[in-house]
């Protein structure tokens, strides 16, 4: 699991001044700079069919192709075993009774992102890199667990590099622009296709967003723009994360953290509105070594200007009526889902238990529950995994229990540093993991309320495909073997959270925190909890970012 | 289920039918000529109507094997379950005109009675018992976790008193003499003699309270002694009271001086008149480790009483219902010929 890989494992030839001289992206650093950190860049010499890291493990350093090509892949349990097939369940079926699908399905194009030059598709979760191509980067710069399993397709030749020298590295024009080169032809396409706005658009305008986007970067911690400014395009990012928030009579609000092939601002292009967010360039969590002292990483974007993009527009005229429409639902859609914000400070009881994140936060009230455990039971039958999102301990509230289940915090942190971007948040604000999570665990090292749970790949009751098969006897590759399971709030279910729907005692509810909280501290039995909460104010929508 | 406000359609709903029964039971036209009971249409109507409520309330124990189906809120099954089964013992009453009856019917009576008994008393249990857990077992766990964390505290039980005392099988010598038995300005403390023996005391004859709790005295900073390694000295009474006390508790033992918190309490102030201060932080953890263990065995006891009453309630139910079936088949085939 994401353990950092400590630097013993860190083999191969060490290389000399010349001979890193001799290799094209090394061409122009200076002598001084690759001196300064010597055996910081190893040559590694792999067989076709040797495993070069795998999926969820620790890693601490690049690679660069040299020579050969590799094979780059994601792996997928990808089919249902027996659970949900007894007698029950097909009776239950006949009745038109549902299960919560513990994966969604989205489209083939739909962008995986990688911590490679290149990304994947949902579609086909693997591709070839060759010769001249990076992956690794994130778990060198930011010690995040290996994205994908990498294996030699030929005999290959690769450099492994430690962080000092690839920071040295990104400084180089020649190793920017070749990586800026390979983005623009093999992952801006997909990136591009990915935005919701652009879904559908001709390749021609594709091509032509392609070549007028301009490719920035940003330190983390520093703001890419601010509430209230005005809108001069969409972003899309390439590498790194982007935190959104926004300014409320409280304080400020984390609202989203954002990664790889995600953008903001593209309502922007159309309407010539003020931001209604600031977005900001985060960092990645340090895993494994909070001490460790290191520069802020860098959060590269491509922005594409208003002014660029109604250009291009302008030569395809019908495509601008459909994006016009577009953009009107996609507002609507947000007004919807309408987040309440806190006006004020709450007791430190209730700060340290972070119930005012919970946008629908699960409570047990312990007076009525007789631990009849059907709230957990009933979690565990509404899922096609059979695995429970809920577990029925976590810290109390006078007589409420908080459950540990996903309570849709305002400020998702679970949302950082997952190095396939496998965990986001849907337009229901609920939090969603993707089937393509590589089992690395940071979700739910990052979430401070334990309501993300890793599960090993067998309590899911699934079949490894027959590939995957082949390649566990072999022992070529390791399979996936956890999945993060986190509560959906079963919102595909019409009678709403199993949870609360099978508490025969009413003791199970989810609420709005800042709603309960308030009303709670109006009502006369409430004893604990200080009574300065206001009411809470209604925040405008938010276009994540625009 | 807790019996609140939601309950009052419920109940009212319970009380118009019980009275429509019984007028409809009490001016029931054929009881002039056939007599009361369930040979009527009335009486007829009442017994179907209570085998339909009964097979309601037996439906409950199904729904619970499926309850993500959308069937209905399970709360408004509970509800049901309760007042439906409370109105068909009215119904089946009338049904019977209050007579035993046969050797069938009086076994349904007795059925009847244990069922309805052991299910007033299941929700009375409900009224207070998890009130009970809550305020008396602040770090409730999972049921199923219970004897996982039990043994969890008494592997930490050992590591304490190792950490604190060297060892727990043998005696550590002790460089301070003999304590006193009640420190000046103190209240008498009941300390068990054999392992207040064991007690240090403070090094000037001072009281042995004013060791345990006063801090150090201050020293310059130059003349501080190097950090001694291994156990710090005078833990003899906390391993005394560890092995005779805490270790045969946190296995599951009775021990009167530690099941009740009050005892506990006043035992732990004892032991701490005669520890040196580097000692007391391993009295708060041993001391710790049995407050939890017996909130948990608090849970576990309190969640067997209220889940107890299912015992009968369940299979007796579901005896009742077959019962009632049986005597359903028969008293109709008698009522055809």
């Amino acid at each position: 699991m994401a353990k950092a890989m400590p630097l013993a494992e860190f083999e191969g030839q060490v290389m000399s001044l010349e001979e890193l001289k001799a290799v094209d992206i090394f061409e122009d650093v200076k002598p001084d700079a690759i001196e300064k950190y010597p055996g910081t860049v190893r040559k590694r010499l792999f067989r076709a069919g040797d495993v070069i890291c795998q999926q969820g493990e620790g890693g601490t350093t690049a690679f660069y192709i040299v020579e050969g090509t590799c094979r780059i892949f994601i792996r997928r349990p990808d089919e249902m075993a027996g659970k949900g097939r007894g007698l029950v369940a097909r009776i239950g079926r006949a009745l038109g009774q549902q299960k919560l699908p513990s994966t969604r399905k989205h489209k083939a194009e739909a962008v995986v992102p990688i911590d490679a030059s290149v990304d994947l598709t949902y579609g086909r979760l693997a591709t070839t890199l060759e010769a001249g191509n990076v992956f690794g980067e994130m778990s060198c710069l930011n010690l995040a667990p290996r994205s994908a399993t990498v294996v030699a397709e030929t005999d290959c030749i690769l450099l492994e590099i430690l962080r000092n020298m690839y920071e040295v590295l990104q400084r180089s024009k020649t190793f920017k622009g070749r990586m800026d080169a390979i983005y623009r032809e093999r992952v801006l396409d997909n990136h591009l296709k990915n935005v919701w706005l652009f879904d559908g658009l001709p390749q021609g305008v594709i091509d032509d967003l392609k070549r007028v986007g301009e490719l920035l970067s940003y330190e983390a911690g520093k703001q890419i723009f601010a509430e209230g400014d005005a809108a001069d395009g969409m972003y899309l990012i390439r590498r790194g994360q982007v935190r959104v928030s926004k300014k409320f009579p409280g304080g400020e609000r984390n609202l989203a953290y954002l990664t790889r092939g995600d953008c903001v601002g593209e309502i922007a292009l159309l309407h010539d509105t003020p931001r209604s967010a600031t977005c900001t360039a985060a960092d990645h969590p340090i895993l494994g070594d909070p001490g460790r002292k290191r520069r802020p990483a860098q959060v590269e974007l491509v922005k594409i200007r208003t002014e660029d993009f109604k250009r291009v527009i302008a030569e395809y005229p019908e495509v601008r009526s459909r994006l016009e429409i577009l953009a009107e639902r996609r507002l609507l859609e947000q007004a919807e889902a309408r987040v309440l914000i806190t006006p004020t400070v709450y007791s430190r009881e209730v700060e340290d238990l972070g119930l005012i994140q919970g946008q629908n936060l699960m409570l047990i009230n312990l007076e009525k529950c007789t631990r009849c455990d059907q709230c957990a039971q009933a979690c565990m039958k509404a899922h096609d995994d059979g695995i429970s999102r809920l577990i029925r301990e976590g810290p109390r509230l006078d007589k409420y229990l908080v459950p540990a289940s996903c309570r849709m915090c305002l400020d998702p942190v679970c949302m950082i540093g997952c190095p396939v971007g496998s965990i986001r948040k849907a337009k229901d604000l609920n939090i969603v993991i993707e089937d393509w999570c590589v089992g690395c665990g940071v979700c739910s090292k990052q979430c401070p309320y334990n309501s993300i749970q890793m599960h090993t790949l067998e309590e899911f009751g699934r079949h490894v495909s027959e590939e995957a098969r082949r390649v566990a006897e072999t022992g070529e590759v390791v399979e996936v073997t956890d999945r993060a399971v986190v509560c959906d709030q079963c919102s595909g279910l019409p009678q709403g959270p199993a949870c609360v729907y099978a508490c025969p005692h009413d003791a199970a509810m989810r609420v709005n925190a800042v709603e309960f909280l308030s009303g709670y501290l109006t009502s006369p039995g409430a004893t604990t909890l200080p009574s300065f909460v206001r009411a809470p104010v209604e925040a405008q929508p938010v276009d994540e970012g625009t | 289920m807790l019996l609140d406000r939601k309950h009052k359609a419920w109940a009212w709903f319970t009380v118009a039918l019980a009275v429509i029964g019984a007028l409809a039971w009490w001016f029931d036209p054929e009881a002039s000529t056939i007599g009361r009971g369930g040979s009527t249409i009335v009486g007829l109507t009442l017994g179907s109507l209570a085998l339909l409520f009964m097979l309601f309330c037996v439906a409950l124990s199904l729904k619970r094997r499926v309850p993500h189906w959308r069937l209905g809120r399970a709360q408004a099954w509970m509800r049901g379950h309760i007042w439906l089964g409370l109105l068909s013992v009215w119904f089946v009453a009338l049904h019977g005109a209050f007579e035993r009856g046969g050797p069938l019917t009086t076994l349904l009576w007795v059925l009847i009675a244990l069922v309805t008994l052991s299910a007033v008393f299941g929700l009375i249990l409900q009224q207070f018992v998890p009130r009970l857990l809550l305020h008396s077992v602040p770090g409730e766990t999972l049921a199923q976790q219970m004897d996982r964390e039990l043994e969890w505290i008494r592997k930490r039980g050992e590591e304490v008193v190792i950490e604190f005392c060297g060892s727990i099988e043998t005696a550590q010598p002790s460089p301070m003499p003999e304590p006193p038995t009640k420190a000046p300005g103190m209240p008498p403390v009941s300390t068990p003699a054999h392992f207040a023996a064991a007690a240090p005391a403070p090094a000037q004859g001072g009281a042995a309270a004013a060791v345990a709790t006063a801090p150090p005295p201050a020293s310059p900073p130059a003349a501080a002694p190097p950090k001694p390694k291994g156990p710090p000295v005078g833990g003899e009474p906390l391993r005394r009271f560890y092995v005779d006390y805490a270790r045969p508790f946190l296995a599951g033992e009775y021990r009167p001086q530690l099941a009740s918190p009050g005892r506990a309490q006043s035992l732990e102030a004892a032991l701490r008149t005669m520890c040196p201060a580097p000692i007391q932080p391993g009295i708060d953890a041993v001391m710790s480790l049995c407050d939890r263990a017996r909130q948990l065995r608090r849970q576990r006891r309190l969640m067997r009483i209220l889940f107890a009453w299912l015992i009968l309630h369940i299979p007796l139910s579901w005896a009742l219902i077959v019962l009632a079936i049986v005597h359903a088949v028969f008293a109709l085939r008698f009522l055809q010929r």
